[in-house]
């Protein structure tokens, strides 16, 4: 392999970076080559290892740059799980075990998704309910002051369970959204490892 | 080299070289290849890591006929730097207190 057909490959591994991630990578590898000369072209090239394990650290390093930056934007989180296919597309498995693995990761996400909207529901529900009884409990006053208050009791309490089911589902959103994360990085952190 | 070189140690030296005098991508990593077994595609991170924490900055500089992309340490770079410097100072005190077993836990 030359120097400008490993700069390709690695360039097609590399393109949907974000335009200055990309544009600074590509620099930063070509000038490299332009240093080492041409009579070292082969050793670097060895000592690089191939284009998509290059493609691969570097991917894995912009992805941590912006999961770091502490102000997180639609944008900026739509550019972290574009990034996360990507470090997955480029890691160092066997394409049949990324494809078992991808399906795996989908069927795992659609599941929590699948409880976490029952979740939500679960909570309206509880919200409705209490709303109802609120309303039933006041029909019922100076009817009976215990079945009014029996009636207050139970739409308190559904309306408590409601928003309580809601910030736990919310925190688990949040929380399995990091965690997916994290486990598309380990992944790709797992260099070579035969999976 | 027979030690692994954590990626803490390699900032450290990458600090201590760019204090030094301003440096380039290539002259860095052969001067780290001395002493580690590190690939380009671990030190690029690296270096790319200590610029966005603000260490050091860059800037481009012809050099015949191409551009070279120079690194230079920053104040907080250099504060880091001796603080680095002071904890591999007691890290290799220590351990050379501990091989010549002037050093134990009792």
């Amino acid at each position: 392999m030359t120097r400008t057909e490993y700069l390709a490959q690695m360039e097609r591994y590399l393109k949907r970076l974000p335009q200055k991630d990309y544009q600074e990578a590509m620099d930063y590898f070509t000038e490299y080559f332009d240093e080492a000369g041409i009579e070292n072209e082969a050793q670097v090239i060895d000592e690089l290892g191939s284009p998509k394990e290059a493609a691969s650290e570097i991917i894995a390093s912009v992805l941590g740059k912006h999961m770091d930056t502490p102000e997180k934007t639609p944008k900026s989180r739509a550019t972290i799980v574009g990034l996360t296919i990507l470090s997955l597309c480029a890691a160092p498995i066997a394409l049949p075990v990324l494809l078992a693995l991808i399906l795996f990761i989908l069927a795992v996400l659609l599941a929590c998704l699948a409880a976490i909207i029952a979740a939500y529901v679960f909570g309206l529900a509880g919200i409705v309910v209490a709303g109802v009884t609120l309303f039933e409990s006041i029909t019922l006053l100076g009817t009976s002051f215990s079945a009014q208050a029996m009636g207050l009791g139970a739409a308190c309490l559904s309306f408590g369970g409601g928003v309580l089911i809601w910030i736990i589902a919310t925190a688990i959103l949040k929380g399995s959204g990091r965690g997916f994360v994290n486990f598309v990085r380990w992944i790709s952190s797992k260099k070579g490892d035969a999976l | 080299m027979y030690f692994p070189t954590s990626s803490t140690v390699i900032e450290f030296l990458i600090l201590a070289i760019v204090e030094k005098e301003d440096s380039y991508g290539y002259e860095i990593s052969q001067t780290i290849k001395l002493i580690a077994n590190i690939k380009e595609s671990t030190l690029y991170p690296i270096l790319k890591k200590l610029e966005s924490a603000g260490y050091v900055t860059t800037y481009s500089q012809e050099h015949q006929g191409r551009k070279r992309k120079y690194y230079a340490i920053t104040d907080l770079g250099k504060a880091q730097l001796a603080f680095l410097n002071k904890e591999w100072q007691t890290y290799t005190t220590s351990i050379s207190e501990i091989l010549k077993g002037r050093l134990r836990h009792d």
